[in-house]
């Protein structure tokens, strides 16, 4: 610690109990209508030494004062002008105590977990923000925030719309997670990179408690720690805190070698706790001085962190060592990949993530780059989605700096932008706005004339862009080179030029170096081999973040290879864990073009035709995938695609639903046959689109939970069900508002709609999204479903068709679209 | 008027680290509305490492508040908002009345939503396994109430939630303030659904004297005309 520290305040809650506020009631309500009481409290701690002092504003944000007779800017005005009387009040020498807009988390959770957008979280926080600047208030503290991208909704608008200093503490458990699992690491990297002024530990947990997880806080970040606990533990059967103000400041001394700024108490601390606080640090010869009067570079002078590293909300990939870039979540060349961004297929692209994550991957590449496709909002929509599925930090890879803006904004942690290179135009383009977020960032060593063919021209760019971008205050440990990585048969000596390049930015500018690897081996048979040794001599060079597909294998066994004889894989533990259970097989094969999944499935296939008597109809109802396939394969020898479909697959589900209605089999297998009949399906469909002789489909469908509802197990388990039967879906997802559902069965000609609700609260918003359908809709039916409906009330609402579950919507759609 | 004092309490951490066994596959096929077809080895396999993967994600936890009334049926002001004659009947002689709160956390949340990406069966088997793990965390921390009840000659109610029976949904909001729910991670959206899902909020009456059981039945439920179990023709209750 410094020689000096700034003093807050303790709890508030108990205390304005004990003045009067009733359990359940709003305190920035209570406060508006007793400012006196409030301001006493104030008083009370700054007399016991606070130097900074949190105002009564922690709930005071839209969301939470909704229906309250008060609103966000008459609490916020109201609450930092009573601190601010009590402090002038009290105010000794010209120096009186400042004044922090306490801002507490948005109530809900954020989309994917809860209903609130980043958006509207944003939007609520910034009326909230410029209320206290109006008010006076001397700086922002961000407290009590378990979600990370919530707290980084906060801190944006703080920063955009106040010139105040911003603090921010988020409440851990004792695993070093909050509730929404954020790790300490990607709290501290996340908001240093945002910019803010000092970060910390609230709530929760005792000071003995907290201890530990601020020495690991601090190996992450350069800025000084505020710490703010409980008085202890609560007891399980009195609900009493554990600590008294003696323990609570002898425990509070254990922070002594920590770099902080400020420390105080949160729940259960009173004044008496803040007395013993200040007391103890001024018998330890450290000064309890005002907001302003230690600065951070003085806590921290030559201090830098020790750990470094990129992450999402729940996970960090620390740099140090060889980490794998994900690339397949990438456009190019993949027509499947182009078609679910151009129908937001979303799902089908956090497949491919997941597959990645499961194969061993670091980190994952995001590029969203497709011709008709709007990147921006593509880009946004799927870093959303994927950050609620693969706990892998992103790389938001894009051209256009405002697309990777727009990722960077919506992102839960601090990601890896792919690329600038060293050109001016690019750099000056990119460089306000990975600052701003604090992202880590690519750079190619190219620029505006081309690609270098020289080692020499490509290490020039390198340390150009160093330059730049050290000079935009990015440090240089954040900064991966890719040298580029040219087709071999085509110039083969540029091979050499590039691994000669990594080498020189390894060694001369020990900057890290990131590298796309399978362009080497274009044009060439058996490619896996050149790549395989070119990614094994490039790491030699020095590339520690090789930019690879991680499905396949052999080129994940070389990373894991070179871990163990570069010594980064200590005893060479993860090695052995990777290959303990492996069988080696002897013959060298050809990858399975579709990674592990297209593995099983060949597995699938030699199981099925040993069982050759099996007919589709059986593969179906057992629900046996590979079988399907193969079978559906065999009939196409002699049927055409519709005969197959219509005269055995269909009638395989038919058959499964009426097992399923006579209850012989239950949920799970009609959905497990439901999937093989995909199997088929999808090779049959990838069939037609080969030969361009149009579309099986048998009608859209457009289908949804409705807004303000997040249960969509068996709206997923419908659309299942329907897209085996060939009808179109368009699956818009959960909390939907009906403008979304209009727009959709607009967009694509959809020929019904299907909406669910699990909840009685959210029927109405069924029956807004019936009316708007049918208004701006006009023929187009709405089926509707889910726990809480019956016919009577299906009716009542306006709609056209009840289905009691999965099966019930196949015949409403085969009544519609007339099969 | 009774102006009771709420008092905090928690579990002592059994209830938390309550997790799934392969003994609890019963349970969660009887939410997915298994009524003894055939199953094979592959479902039961699937079930199996689905109950591991909630488990590695769930990370209970409580929160009660508890309220003590100046007289048997006395009501405390801070409860009015608990509307309806069914929770007065429920609570009809007890002097002590509990808010409590659960949840398996924003982890199990995440775990459903990956299993909807990769395979419906798993994601409808996860969200059955958090039911049945959210209830068994419960069932845990009740009784440990009714143990340290006992210890002071006291006696519980069974669980009471809103949305049983008239006591509407929409109490759920001022609940979750009552009863903290912050502290465990547990929000409540404007709709009343509560986010993480697999969360539990209910109200037990503590009573100096035997309470005799109430059974609750079928028709008392709000579920009842839509109700998953009776259409399979079992019940959701022991």
């Amino acid at each position: 610690m410094s020689e000096k520290i700034i003093i807050l305040d303790g709890g508030m809650g108990t205390m304005l109990q004990a003045a009067g506020l009733q359990p359940g009631e709003h305190p920035e309500v209570f406060g508006f209508h007793h400012p006196e009481v409030v301001k006493q409290i104030h008083r009370k701690y700054i007399a016991a030494g606070s130097s900074v002092i949190y105002a009564n504003t922690f709930g005071a944000n839209p969301k939470k004062l909704a229906g309250q007779e008060i609103d966000t800017r008459s609490a916020v005005l109201s609450a930092v002008r009573t601190a601010k009387k009590a402090a002038e009040e009290l105010a000794a020498g010209g120096r009186r105590a400042a004044v922090a807009l306490d801002v507490g988390p948005i109530g809900e959770l954020l989309a994917p977990l809860g209903t609130v957008s980043f958006e509207e979280a944003y939007d609520a926080y910034k009326e909230e923000m410029l209320a206290g600047q109006e008010a006076g208030a001397d700086l922002v503290v961000i407290e009590t925030f378990t979600d990370l991208l919530d707290a980084k909704a906060a801190v944006l608008a703080a920063k955009e719309n106040t010139n105040l200093p911003v603090w921010v503490t988020m409440t851990f458990e004792e695993s070093g997670r909050t509730f929404t699992g954020t790790k300490l690491g990607a709290f501290a990297m996340t908001m240093e990179g945002l910019g803010v002024d000092a970060l910390g530990i609230n709530c929760s947990l005792g000071p003995a408690e907290i201890l530990p997880l601020a020495g690991e806080l601090a190996e992450w970040t350069n800025l000084p720690l505020i710490i703010k606990p409980n008085a202890g533990l609560p007891d399980p059967e009195t609900g009493e805190y554990r600590l008294d103000a003696a323990k609570f400041a002898e425990q509070m001394r254990g922070f002594e070698h920590l770099p902080l700024i400020a420390m105080g108490g949160c729940c259960g601390t009173s004044p008496a706790y803040i007395r013993n606080l200040a007391g103890n640090l001024d018998a330890d010869g450290i000064a309890c001085v005002a907001f302003g009067e230690n600065p951070a570079e003085e806590i921290n002078k030559g201090r830098r962190p020790a750990r470094r590293g990129i992450c999402s909300s729940t996970d960090i990939c620390e740099f140090g060592g060889v980490r794998v870039i994900g690339e397949r979540v990438n456009p190019t060349g993949k027509k499947k990949f182009q078609q679910a961004l151009l129908e937001h297929n979303i799902d089908y692209i956090c497949q491919i993530a997941l597959a990645e994550e499961e194969a061993g991957a670091d980190i994952l590449d995001v590029n969203v780059g497709v011709p008709g496709g709007d990147e921006k909002a593509l880009m946004v929509e799927v870093v959303k989605a994927l950050q609620g599925v693969v706990s892998l930090p992103l790389q938001i890879d894009s051209g256009d700096a405002s697309v990777v803006e727009a990722a960077l904004r919506v992102y839960a942690g601090r990601p890896l932008v792919n690329s600038v290179t060293a050109d001016d135009a690019r750099l000056d383009a990119f460089l306000p706005v990975l600052k701003k977020y604090g992202a880590a960032v690519v750079g190619l060593c190219l620029n505006e004339n081309g690609i270098p063919q020289t080692a020499e021209g490509r290490v020039d760019n390198a340390k150009y862009i160093c330059k730049r971008v050290t000079e935009a205050g990015i440090p240089k440990e954040d900064i991966l080179i890719d040298c580029l990585t040219l087709t071999v048969s085509a110039q083969q000596d540029q091979a050499k030029a590039t691994l000669d390049a990594l080498q020189r930015v390894h060694d001369e500018l020990g900057l890290h170096a990131c590298l796309g690897v399978s362009n080497i081996s274009f044009g060439l048979p058996a490619r896996s081999h050149i790549n395989e040794n070119f990614l094994i001599q490039a790491m030699r060079c020095g590339l520690d973040f090789p930019i690879i597909n991680p499905n396949i294998l052999t080129l994940m066994d070389a990373v894991a290879s070179f871990k163990v004889l570069s010594g980064e894989d200590t005893n060479c533990e993860a090695y052995i864990a990777r290959f303990a259970n492996r069988q080696e097989t002897v013959s060298v094969k050809t990858a399975p073009a579709g990674g592990p999944a297209a593995a099983k499935a060949a597995g699938a296939n030699q199981a099925g035709t040993q069982q050759s008597s099996l007919t589709i109809e059986d593969a179906v109802v057992k629900g046996l995938k590979g079988e399907t396939r193969t079978l559906a394969e065999k009939l196409l020898e002699t049927h055409t695609e519709e005969e197959v479909i219509n005269d055995y697959l269909i009638p395989a589900l038919d058959k499964v639903g009426d097992l399923y209605e006579k209850q012989i089999i239950f949920l799970p297998q009609l959905i497990s046959s439901a999937n093989a009949a995909t199997a088929a399906f999808d090779m049959i469909k990838e069939r037609i689109a080969s030969k361009g002789s149009g579309q099986i489909s048998g009608g859209t469908i457009v289908i949804c939970t409705v807004k303000g509802d997040i249960h969509d197990i068996g709206k997923n388990i419908v659309k299942v069900i329907l897209e085996n039967y060939g009808f179109k879906m368009i699956d818009l997802g959960r909390d939907v508002p009906k403008e979304r559902v209009v727009q959709a069965v607009k967009e694509n000609g959809a020929g019904l709609v299907g909406l669910s609700a699990l909840m009685t609260t959210t029927l109405p918003a069924m029956e807004d999204t019936i009316r708007a359908v049918h208004e701006q809709c006009p023929g187009v039916p709405v089926f509707v479903g889910g726990a809480v409906l019956t016919p009577e009330y299906a009716q009542k609402m306006g709609a056209d068709f009840y289905t009691a579950d999965a099966r019930a919507s196949v015949e409403v759609a085969k009544k519609i679209f007339g099969k | 008027m009774a102006n009771a004092v709420p008092r905090r309490i928690t579990d002592d951490g059994t209830a938390a680290s309550v997790r799934l066994t392969a003994a609890d596959q019963p349970e969660i096929l009887r939410y997915i509305g298994y009524s003894g077809q055939v199953i094979d080895e592959s479902l039961t396999k699937q079930i199996g490492d689905i109950i591991e993967k909630l488990n590695r994600a769930a990370d209970p936890k409580l929160t009660a508040v508890l309220y003590t009334c100046k007289t048997a049926g006395s009501w405390p002001d801070a409860l009015t908002f608990l509307a309806g004659d069914d929770i007065k009947a429920h609570l009809a002689g007890c002097r002590e009345i509990l808010l409590m709160g659960a949840t398996i956390g924003a982890g199990v949340d995440r775990a459903i939503h990956i299993e909807e990406v990769r395979d419906a069966v798993g994601a409808l088997i996860m969200d059955s396994a958090g039911s049945t793990l959210i209830e068994a965390v419960c069932d845990s921390f009740e009784a440990e109430l009714r143990r340290r009840a006992a210890k002071e000659g006291k006696f519980l109610t069974t669980r009471f939630s809103p949305g049983y029976g008239d006591l509407p949904l929409a109490v759920q909001n001022r609940f979750g303030e009552l009863i903290e729910a912050r502290r465990i991670g547990l929000t409540i959206t404007p709709e009343h659904i509560m986010v993480p899902r697999k969360s539990v909020t209910a109200i037990i009456g503590i009573a100096d004297h035997p309470l005799r059981a109430k059974k609750r039945t079928c028709a008392d439920c709000n579920m009842h005309e839509s109700c998953r179990f009776r259409k399979n023709g079992v019940v959701c209750g022991e």
